[in-house]
């Protein structure tokens, strides 16, 4: 089974893919949270205008912009496939609402890095 | 219908087929690994440890009905509310919903069973014989006492000396054995084993939410399986992962349970949204509105539940980062539930709805659940959140959620369902007495008890004094629960009566339009006469003849010439044909697998430790004796039923149900060596008192020699695998013989390691997780080369060969996880913390 099978848009791959660049961000801004805190914690005095706030900010908005991407692609092959080939429209169509379900909660998930201090 | 073979079932098919999937009679049923008789098994015990919940929780309210009660001492109380979380999580939620999928998913999948038929029957023994054990704690009076969820210190050895957090940690441990099995087998039927034509945009939603659910159980199983193995070492053999002065930390099991726990809201929501979904369309007289909404709901719930488990420890002292980021998910998960909770009101809305039985209790989830995830909402807020921590507010929550999305929903689909299985209609009247009554009953006593959380009673006291506000509402609440207490007996008896007296039922009696009621009432064991083709999503009401042409044997595998269980084995997204399964049969393997490790567990328990070593290595060699016989074999490979379709048998294939099988099951495996990562890395940097060596603990030159030899032997392993699969098998026994060696020289050699490691691992949490590490590979190593060795003899007998060359490729992914995991432990484990010396 080749890679490039499953990341064609239509393989049932797809239907998790986005859920689990999700859960890699979550898990990234979690566990890199805690493990900043412990050893170079910003100082608390700057509140939510500090270093680590802007690189969680900004790993969370590459993710994002990942996501969109592959929404992008996934529903534009859901309106290109042919009629006949309908499971593989339903893994398109169901995949490109999961990449966007999965960017909603990556940006719903990252605001409060924006206004709330990272390590106290 | 052009490619199916037409034939029609005559008498002596019919009588054939029905002697093929028959179980042993008398003593012999103990063997039965029939998908109908397991999940009856399994739902008839999950309902008996209901009861025993039950009557639990009746003890609980009358001690609480009246402030300063001493009808029940502090401990025993303490032992009565944790035995009756446990036993209705572990012991009836899951194992009922399980019975329930077990039951139904051949059926609906229009197959004639499971893929893993002895894996189901074993799943069964482990939960019936794990479920024995821990109730027998409850009957010597040394019961659990530190809540269901078990949280450390309190159930550590210190606060809790006695054997009753023993008797939890290997009694849930044993029945989770049971949720794992039925996680892979109900994954893999699902993808492989579906009617030709079914492809995944037609497949039954409660398919869907199965499918979910079974990989939620792959995944979110194992970090409370971790999590009890490290809890039990420490308390056995003094490994402190949970002990701060040695390095551990309390807060580690309260991660792993929870990371575990809330998912498992969600395993046990998943199944009866199924059913929800199910009967909402049937009694609605139309399709469910938005099925692909509805798809996407259960994956993102699937989801979005992993990232949730924090929100149980919102007071724990928390960075309020960390707390906003999971407060956001908890309410995120709310988007995909009404996602769902809107289609099926669309449906009803659309529809022309029918208020018979089932509805009725679907009507009462609607009310209870939709109120239940509300109050969840408030909980994912964290001021709200810290001012109701563990008062009865959660309690209500719990209930609500639990009781609302999961009880009520059983009740439907057993009644819904209960024709089927009996071939007789339940009592409307007593039924909807039994509805009434519940329902009626559950709110005095749940909904009142928000108010009594709110006036701030915590829950777990096993007595109040009077005069703080929460007399009157205890005594409501407690007059409630008897009040659902005779519902409940209501609906039982209505269950148990209706076997006798119930009406006839009509052929399709809801009118419904999936498969399982295009079979006879009851159906045969081998479910299917022939098996049918697909065409829609509801194929009853699409070809209202398909039950008569399946009957008559207008489907595939009517003819059962081979003598096997014979079953089609399909694509997983298309449902194409691709081969023909033979099912094992009937097998004592399964029973005498779960009594050697039922042995285990209680030698366990009793701390008899070299009779724990003789029956886990009598369980291992059984299971080894197992896996041999249900390997291929030298019967005829042709199948004469399909020979005009050609098709391959999976012993001839190079990817099959099997395969697919180990993967799942390696993803399983995987989770649990995430969730130790994640405890190595928690203690590294949430412990207050870790401490790890300067120098590691083990050479790293040898640690990389003893992967060399891994890396070779993987490399070995994938030679002849390859070579197999393209038809090669010149010196196929002597490659294997030579990968054994290898994989044996690893194996030594990371055992000579482990012997000569100075680990301190009952004062050190560092040097406890190198041990059980240490461990977690040498097993992996050490079964690597026992499969190999089999692999090697099974050559020797032409069960292997270039005609045979499937069983090598089930064996390979096995090889290529060890690897990974031994590099990504030696990296983690044993390099990387040479480099974080100077940060400590």
């Amino acid at each position: 089974m080749s890679w490039r099978r499953w990341c064609k848009p239509g393989h049932p791959a797809q239907l998790v893919l986005g859920l689990s660049l999700w859960g890699i961000w979550f898990i990234a801004m979690y566990a890199g949270l805690s493990v900043v805190c412990q050893f170079v914690a910003p100082a608390p005095q700057d509140g939510a205008a500090n270093w680590l706030s802007y690189a969680l900010f900004g790993l969370t908005l590459i993710v994002l912009a990942l996501l969109l991407l592959l929404a992008r692609r996934g529903w534009r092959y859901s309106q290109s496939v042919q009629q006949d080939s309908r499971p593989q429209r339903f893994i398109a169509y169901v995949s490109t609402v999961l990449y966007l379900m999965a960017a909603l909660a990556t940006l719903a998930g990252a605001l409060p890095v924006l206004v709330l201090p990272p390590c106290i | 219908m052009t490619d199916m073979k037409k034939a029609t079932a005559s008498a002596a098919d019919i009588n054939k087929l029905a002697q093929i999937w028959a179980n042993l009679p008398g003593w012999g049923s103990l063997a039965a690994v029939n998908h109908s008789t397991i999940g009856l098994r399994f739902m008839v015990t999950g309902m008996v440890f209901f009861l025993i919940g039950g009557v639990l929780a009746m003890l609980i309210r009358t001690q609480l009905a009246l402030p300063e009660q001493s009808i029940l001492s502090a401990d025993v109380y303490g032992q009565l509310f944790s035995m009756h979380g446990s036993v209705m999580m572990f012991l009836f939620a899951i194992p009922v919903l399980e019975g329930l999928a077990i039951y139904l998913i051949p059926k609906m999948t229009g197959s004639r069973d499971l893929l893993f038929p002895r894996l189901s029957a074993l799943g069964y023994y482990c939960y019936l014989f794990g479920g024995i054990i821990i109730m027998f704690s409850l009957v010597l009076g040394i019961a659990p006492a530190s809540g269901w969820f078990m949280y450390t210190p309190l159930s550590s050895s210190e606060f809790s000396p006695g054997p009753g957090s023993d008797f939890w940690l290997l009694g849930i441990t044993f029945v989770e054995i049971s949720a794992m099995a039925a996680g892979i087998e109900l994954t893999v039927s699902i993808l492989c084993s579906r009617a030709k034509g079914m492809t995944l945009s037609r497949m039954p939603l409660f398919c869907w939410y199965i499918l979910v659910m079974a990989l939620m159980i792959v995944f979110g199983f194992p970090p409370l399986i971790l999590a009890s193995i490290l809890l039990e070492l420490e308390r056995a053999a003094g490994m402190p992962f949970f002990t701060v002065a040695a390095g551990g930390d309390p807060l580690l099991w309260q991660h792993l349970f929870w990371l575990f726990g809330h998912p498992e809201v969600y395993i046990i929501f998943l199944p009866a949204a199924g059913i929800v979904s199910t009967l909402i369309p049937v009694f609605s007289g139309r399709p469910i509105v938005g099925y692909r909404w509805v798809v996407i709901g259960i994956i993102l719930t699937g989801f979005i539940s992993f990232g949730l488990w924090v929100h149980h420890m919102f007071t724990v002292g928390i960075p309020q980062l960390a707390q906003a980021f999971f407060s956001v998910a908890s309410m995120l998960v709310a988007v995909p539930t009404a996602i769902q909770v809107f289609a099926w009101l669309a449906t009803l809305w659309y529809g022309k709805v029918v208020f018979r039985l089932p509805m009725l209790w679907i009507c009462g989830f609607l009310l209870i659940f939709v109120c239940g995830g509300l109050t969840g909402v408030m909980l994912a807020l964290v001021p709200f959140n810290w001012q109701v921590h563990d008062t009865h507010f959660v309690v209500a929550h719990m209930h609500y959620v639990l009781v609302g999305g999961m009880f009520f929903p059983l009740i439907a689909g057993l009644y819904y369902w209960l024709p089927l299985v009996s071939g007789r209609m339940p009592s409307e009247k007593i039924g909807r007495w039994g509805f009434w009554l519940t329902f009626t009953g559950f709110n005095l006593t749940f909904l009142l008890m928000h108010l009594t959380g709110l006036l701030g009673m915590p829950r777990r006291v096993y007595t109040y004094e009077a005069g703080l506000g929460w007399d009157w509402l205890n005594l409501l609440s407690s007059v409630g629960s008897f009040i659902m207490a005779i519902g409940v007996a209501m609906v039982l008896l209505d269950l148990l009566l209706h076997f006798w007296f119930g009406k006839r039922a009509s052929a399709n009696p809801w009118q419904a339009d999936t498969l399982e009621w295009a079979l006879d009432m009851p159906p045969a064991q081998y479910n299917f006469a022939s098996l049918p083709l697909v065409t829609s999503r509801q194929p009853l009401w699409h070809d209202p003849t398909l039950p008569q042409r399946i009957a008559t044997g207008e489907g595939g595998m009517a003819n059962s010439a081979s003598g096997r269980r014979e079953n089609w084995g399909t694509s997983a997204v298309s449902a194409r044909v691709e081969r023909t399964l033979h099912l094992p049969g009937n097998s004592w393997w399964p029973l005498y697998s779960a009594l050697a490790l039922a042995v285990v567990c209680i030698s366990l328990l009793c701390r008899w430790y070299p009779l724990a070593l003789l029956a886990a290595a009598g369980a291992l060699v059984l299971l080894l004796c197992w896996s041999w016989d249900n390997g291929a074999n030298l019967q005829p490979t042709a199948s004469p039923g399909d020979a005009e379709l050609a098709l391959p048998l999976e012993s001839q294939s190079t990817d099959g149900p099997g395969r697919w099988g180990m993967v799942v099951t390696l993803l399983a495996n995987g989770a649990l060596f995430m969730a130790l990562l994640f405890g190595w890395f928690y203690l590294w940097t949430a412990a207050p008192q870790w401490s790890a060596p300067a120098d590691g603990p083990l050479p790293v030159s040898l640690l990389l020699l003893c992967g060399v030899l891994a890396s070779v032997a993987v490399w070995q392993f994938n030679r002849l695998s390859v070579q197999l699969a393209a038809g090669q098998d010149s010196h196929l026994q002597r490659q294997l013989w030579l990968c054994v060696l290898t994989g044996s020289a690893h194996f030594i050699l990371l055992l000579s390691l482990f012997i000569m490691a100075p680990l301190a691992y009952t004062s050190s949490a560092h040097d406890a997780v190198i041990m059980v590490i240490l461990l977690y590979l040498l097993g992996h190593a050490g079964l690597a080369v026992i499969l190999t060795m089999l692999q090697a003899l099974r050559v020797a007998r032409s069960y292997v060969s270039k005609q045979r060359p499937y069983e090598p490729q089930v064996v390979k992914p096995f090889w290529f996880y060890y690897l990974s995991v031994y590099w990504l432990s030696i990296g983690l484990f044993f390099i990387l913390p040479l480099g974080w010396g100077p940060l400590l």
